[in-house]
Formats: C-alpha cells, sequence, structure tokens
C-alpha cells in the first residue's frame, strides 16, 4: 500500500482508470446509437406492416410528406390514410407504452436494489386494471351522463386514476419512522395487487358474455385502441414521468450501494424514493390506461440492457426505454400478423416470449451463484 | 474539526445516545469503544445528519451542520459502513468513481478519474479494477469501499478539513488485514484527514488510536488518550469484572484480555452451568 500523501504529490498517475472511464462513454454512446438505430427499424415495420404492406420507402415519403419535405418515392393516399390514421398512433403507443414500462422497470429495480421488481409489482398496473374493468362493467349509466368527447376517455382516466390510488395506499402503508421501508412498500405492492386481482374476479364473476370478452381483452393487453385524442394526454404525464426518472441515474447508481451509503454520498434517498416511485406511477399507470396490462416488457428489458452494456444506470435508462419500445414494437408486428386477419392481444405475445426468456435468466443467474 | 456536542438521540422513545461529546480532529485518529448497542453507529449517523437529534448539535470547522446542504457535507465528510451492499455487477472502479458524485458538477471527468486512480492506488485495490464488486472476497470489497470513501473527500486542502468516520472497519478481517486497514487509516490521518473509528478490539484502539471515548448504554463513559482511560476500574465498569489490564511489554499501552478463559477452567464462573448442559447433552444420547 502506497501512502495517500504519495498518491495525491507525488504519484505517477496511469492513465488506465480514465481509460476505463472513457470506454464507459464509448459504451453509454453505443448503447443509445445501436438501441436507436434498432427502434428506427422497427418503426418502419410497424408503420409498413399489416393486412396492407406499406414498402419503407413509401412509409418514409410519408413521413417526410407530412413534414413538409420533399418525397423519395411514390405513395397512394391510401396508403397515407392508413399510415395516419391506424399505423402512426398505434406505433407512437407502442414506443411510449414500451419505453415507459421498461423504464419504470429499470428505475424500480434500481431502486428497491432488486432485480425481480417491475411496474406490475407497487400495485399501479392492478389498480389501473380494476379501474378500467370497473368502468367495463358499470360505466353504462355514466357514460350517458358525460359529452360525447370525454366519452371515450372515461375507461383510461378510470385506469389512471385507479394506478394512481392504489400507488398511494402502498407508500403510505410503507411509511415508517419518517422513512418508507422498502420491504412492506414491496409487500404492500403484493397484498394491493391481489386485492385488485379480487375485484376484478368479482367483476368478471357478475359481467355478461360481451363484458367478459371486453375485460379479457383488456387484461391480456392490446395497442388496437390507439387514436391520437386519447395518445395525446397520456404522452403528456408519460414524457413527464420518463423525463423526471432520467434525472436520477447518478442518485440510482448510489442506491445500488444501500440507502445509507446515498445519504452519505449526498443523495437524500427519501425525497429520490418519493419522486421515483411518483414518476413511475405516473408513466405506468398512463401507458397502462391505454394499452391494458401489458406484462414481462419492464422485468425484462432491463435486464437485456445489463447483460449488454453494464448496471451503469447513465447508460441503463436511456437504452432500456428505445430497447422497451422496441420490443414493444416487435412484439405487436407478431400479434397483429402471425393470426392476420385476426388480432393475438399483445401481452400473450410478451409473456409467450419473456416468460421463457426470464426463465433462462433465472436459471443463469442461479447457474452464476445468484444475482 | 468535526464536533458533536451533548448528541442525544431517541429511537421512538428509547433514548440510543445521550448527551455524548466529540471532537474529531484533523490529523488526529479517534477511536469510538464499547459493547454492543452502546451507541457507536447511531453516533457516526448523527455525526453526518443522517439521525434527528433531540438534543445537542454537530458542528464541522465552527459551522452548524445545517448551514451545509447534503451535497456540501458530503464533500467534507465521508463515512465506510460496517456492510457493504453491491446489488448489481458494477466494477470495482465504478464503485470508487461514485465517490466522485458530491463533486460531479464541479470538476471535469478527467479530474476525476484522476482522483479515483490515487484512492485505489492508496488503498491497494488497482489491481481490482475491472473486477465485479459483488464478486470480490470480504477483505478486498472492503478495501475498494475504502478506496471510495477515501475518493470522496479528495483532494485534501488545508483551508478544508476532510473527515473519515470508519464503522468497525477491522469487524470480520483476519490479522493482516485488520493491521493494513489500521495503516491505511493512520496514514489517512498523517495526510491531515481526521478520523473517526469505531472499534470492538480495545487493544487496537489502545494501539494505534490518538484518542478514544468509551460509550456505555449511549453515554461517555470515559474519553481521553487509550493509555489514560483503559483502566481495570473503567474497564470493569463497562465490560464486567472478568478481564484483566496490563501493560504491553512492546509498547507499554494498556491491553486487556478476558480473564478466566483457557487452560485454568477452574475459575470459570460459566463451569457448573456448562456441566449441567453436557450433563443434561448425555441423558438425552448426545455425545455432549
Amino acid at each position: 500500500m502506497t501512502g495517500i500523501a504519495d498518491a495525491i504529490v507525488g504519484g505517477e498517475v496511469k492513465p488506465s482508470i480514465a481509460d476505463r472511464i472513457r470506454k464507459n462513454q464509448r459504451t453509454l454512446a453505443r448503447a443509445i446509437a445501436g438501441s436507436a438505430a434498432a427502434l428506427g427499424v422497427l418503426v418502419l415495420a410497424s408503420l409498413g406492416l399489416g393486412a396492407v404492406d406499406i414498402p419503407p420507402a413509401q412509409t418514409i415519403s410519408i413521413i417526410l410528406a407530412n413534414l413538409s419535405l420533399p418525397a423519395i418515392a411514390e405513395f397512394s393516399t391510401r396508403d397515407e390514410l392508413i399510415l395516419s390514421a391506424i399505423r402512426a398512433p398505434r406505433t407512437v403507443l407502442g414506443v411510449l407504452a414500451g419505453g415507459a414500462l421498461a423504464l419504470s422497470g429499470a428505475a424500480l429495480q434500481g431502486l428497491f436494489r432488486n432485480p425481480l421488481a417491475d411496474p406490475t409489482l407497487i400495485g399501479v398496473s392492478s389498480g389501473a386494471a380494476l379501474g378500467a374493468v370497473a368502468v367495463i362493467l358499470l360505466g353504462a349509466p355514466l357514460l350517458v351522463l358525460l359529452p360525447s368527447v370525454l366519452q371515450p376517455a372515461l375507461l383510461p382516466i378510470a385506469a389512471f386514476g385507479g394506478g394512481l390510488v392504489a400507488i398511494f395506499l402502498v407508500y403510505v402503508i410503507a411509511q415508517q419512522d419518517g422513512g418508507t421501508n422498502i420491504a412492506t412498500l414491496l409487500l404492500a405492492g403484493a397484498a394491493v395487487t391481489a386485492i385488485g386481482g379480487a375485484g376484478i374476479g368479482l367483476f368478471i364473476f357478475v359481467g355478461d358474455d360481451q363484458q367478459i370478452r371486453d375485460i379479457n381483452f383488456w387484461l391480456l393487453g392490446s395497442l388496437s385502441g390507439a387514436h391520437w385524442p386519447a395518445i395525446a394526454p397520456a404522452a403528456i404525464f408519460i414524457i413527464i414521468g420518463i423525463i423526471g426518472v432520467l434525472r436520477f441515474s447518478r442518485a440510482l447508481d448510489a442506491l445500488s450501494l444501500g440507502e445509507e451509503d446515498a445519504h452519505h454520498l449526498g443523495f437524500e434517498p427519501e425525497r429520490i424514493k418519493r419522486r421515483l416511485i411518483l414518476c413511475c406511477a405516473l408513466a405506468t399507470g398512463a401507458s397502462v390506461s391505454l394499452t391494458g396490462v401489458i406484462g414481462f416488457v419492464g422485468l425484462v428489458t432491463p435486464h437485456i440492457v445489463r447483460m449488454l452494456f453494464g448496471p451503469a444506470h447513465a447508460a441503463l435508462l436511456p437504452t432500456s426505454i428505445l430497447l422497451g419500445a422496441s420490443l414493444m414494437l416487435a412484439a405487436d408486428i407478431i400479434a397483429r400478423t402471425i393470426a392476420a386477419p385476426a388480432e393475438l392481444p399483445i401481452g400473450i405475445v410478451t409473456a409467450a416470449i419473456g416468460g421463457p426468456f426470464f426463465l433462462w435468466l433465472l436459471m443463469r443467474g442461479r447457474a452464476k451463484g445468484g444475482w | 474539526m468535526l464536533s458533536g456536542d451533548l448528541l442525544t438521540v431517541h429511537r421512538g422513545e428509547r433514548p440510543v445516545l445521550n448527551a455524548v461529546d466529540i471532537d474529531i480532529m484533523p490529523g488526529r485518529v479517534t477511536a469510538v469503544v464499547g459493547p454492543n448497542g452502546a451507541g457507536k453507529s447511531t453516533l457516526i449517523n448523527a455525526l453526518t445528519g443522517r439521525l434527528p437529534l433531540v438534543g445537542g448539535g454537530v458542528e464541522i470547522d465552527g459551522r452548524a451542520i445545517g448551514d451545509f446542504s447534503r451535497l456540501e457535507i458530503a464533500r467534507r465528510v465521508s463515512v465506510l459502513q460496517q456492510q457493504f451492499q453491491t446489488t448489481f455487477a458494477f466494477r470495482a472502479f465504478e464503485v470508487v468513481a461514485m465517490g466522485r458524485a458530491p463533486h460531479e458538477r464541479l470538476e471535469k471527468r478527467m479530474t476525476a478519474a484522476r482522483i479515483v486512480e490515487a484512492a485505489m492506488s492508496a488503498a491497494g485495490v488497482d489491481h481490482l479494477a475491472d473486477r465485479a464488486a459483488n464478486q470480490l472476497s470480504g477483505g478486498e470489497r472492503q478495501r475498494v469501499f475504502l478506496a471510495r470513501a477515501l475518493a470522496q473527500i479528495m483532494p485534501l486542502e488545508e483551508s478544508s478539513p476532510r473527515y473519515l468516520l470508519l464503522d468497525e472497519p477491522t469487524a470480520s478481517l483476519d490479522l493482516s488485514h485488520q493491521r493494513s486497514t489500521l495503516a491505511f487509516a493512520r496514514a489517512a490521518a498523517a495526510s491531515g484527514i481526521g478520523v473517526l473509528c469505531v472499534l470492538h478490539d480495545l487493544n487496537l484502539a489502545s494501539r494505534f488510536a490518538d484518542q478514544a471515548i468509551i460509550l456505555a448504554d449511549g453515554a461517555t463513559a470515559a474519553a481521553g488518550k487509550p493509555a489514560d482511560i483503559f483502566d481495570a476500574p473503567t474497564i470493569s465498569s463497562v465490560y464486567g469484572d472478568d478481564l484483566s489490564v496490563f501493560p504491553d511489554p512492546e509498547t507499554g499501552c494498556p491491553v486487556i484480555l478476558p480473564r478466566g478463559l483457557g487452560m485454568d477452567t477452574a475459575s470459570m464462573p460459566a463451569d457448573a452451568s456448562l456441566a449441567a448442559l453436557a450433563r443434561q447433552a448425555a441423558q438425552i444420547g448426545a455425545t455432549p
């Protein structure tokens, strides 16, 4: 061991740590560029593929034309209509929802120091589902009272509200000695999820056949309900949530050492916890309110990113957004083409791919001696 | 000087720290000793503002701690905790680099890299830089976290003293690691850092601390130079009667050892109950 004074004053400083930090910077740039490229390709595929295929050149031309730029190829009005009225909102919703869920998963895993955390764990999804199911079953009398512009908004609003009520309950229950107890929070999340499940089960029990079909469709998730008037307000919440979470990459790094170390490093863990949970709840709640419950994107995406680019949150958070959005679009493309003209609920696709992948992660983790 | 004045902390209604005074002087090592549950770790958390004070106050270089922001405190005072959490596979140099978080907006990335480098070399962990911190051995991990704590308070300037608070840095380490950790703490003090070191081992405290505080039940039982306060009456009043205190033949520092253990079993007070236990075990068929 060298003396500290020597190391600071007289020590010949080797370039290696600087090199390593530069290399981390390059990894960050590569992670973002790579996943942005993947997302770009999937956006084009999502816009182009479907009952009517629109080739990439036409797709790009339509986008350019809408931005008042010169097109690179001829395209038909029919294609433009399909793209702007059906495919574009669906693709935008997929990007927003995938990004929101994956980012929330990454942030919550960091916050709870638990690699198995995801947005469904803190009760948001379950609360949102209960709100939505309640509207499907009991909403008809309410709908009559609402002005017609607001009618389609009732279900998303109820879902968003249900999600926020659930997370509020969970958060309040987890308050202990002036701090938030993470273990209690996770357990309360599980309990609230169970209660939500009971409520949903009861609604399914009393619902008629059409209502049960609607409920099931919603519970399995889908991007098919995408239309611009509903996406715009949800997008605001999702973007606020995403920006809020992105600011905490340094804090999440420090939190991986535990709340006390984070405190000693100058962070305020309580404030960070509060803000992160609120931001994740906003983004997840807004996304679930439009798409229904879509599992595994929030859980699996951060794991893939960590395996590829390491655990540092400066790279993990933005890359999770881009890759989560890509995964969501890929799952949606599969969902609407595999049994065309019928459309699978997207939750089936994400679970069918995500489940086995997660099992593989678990076995790999066990082989390597845990997480 | 980092000083705590009449520090009082309650956990619920129960006082866990009661009017404790402590001064951590730059360039000195101050040891805090005392039985389990005496309030040693609580004292560290009270000094950094982690725990709310019921009474008393903390000053950093003459200014009340409340006048500093969390980041300003973190730039001056760093803490090595007893336990090291490493949730994800951060590499050792990334963990050390987290020590620069409180300085992030004030320095260039390459300055941070130089400081991380220096801290890792001072703690002797250069060779671990690329290893995942959660795969290191206990001793290696502790040294990586020591490097992180040091990186956090560098560079060292005379005008604004730095403080390093170590919570049982020798617990669960073998003798040679205990030695090198304490040598690190001494070296830190030699370069002007004020070091506080919570220790269980009175003999280590006796040998290497400039000042010591004995805590018992959250209150100060004695404070001063180890040679002056580690005497038989004080030690016995805190730890019980079955201890012997004698001067170290090499240095003259007090040495404290439990009495009545070893070959001289006749004097063991627990003898009778142990014998009874052995008999009971034999009766139920187990080998004593």
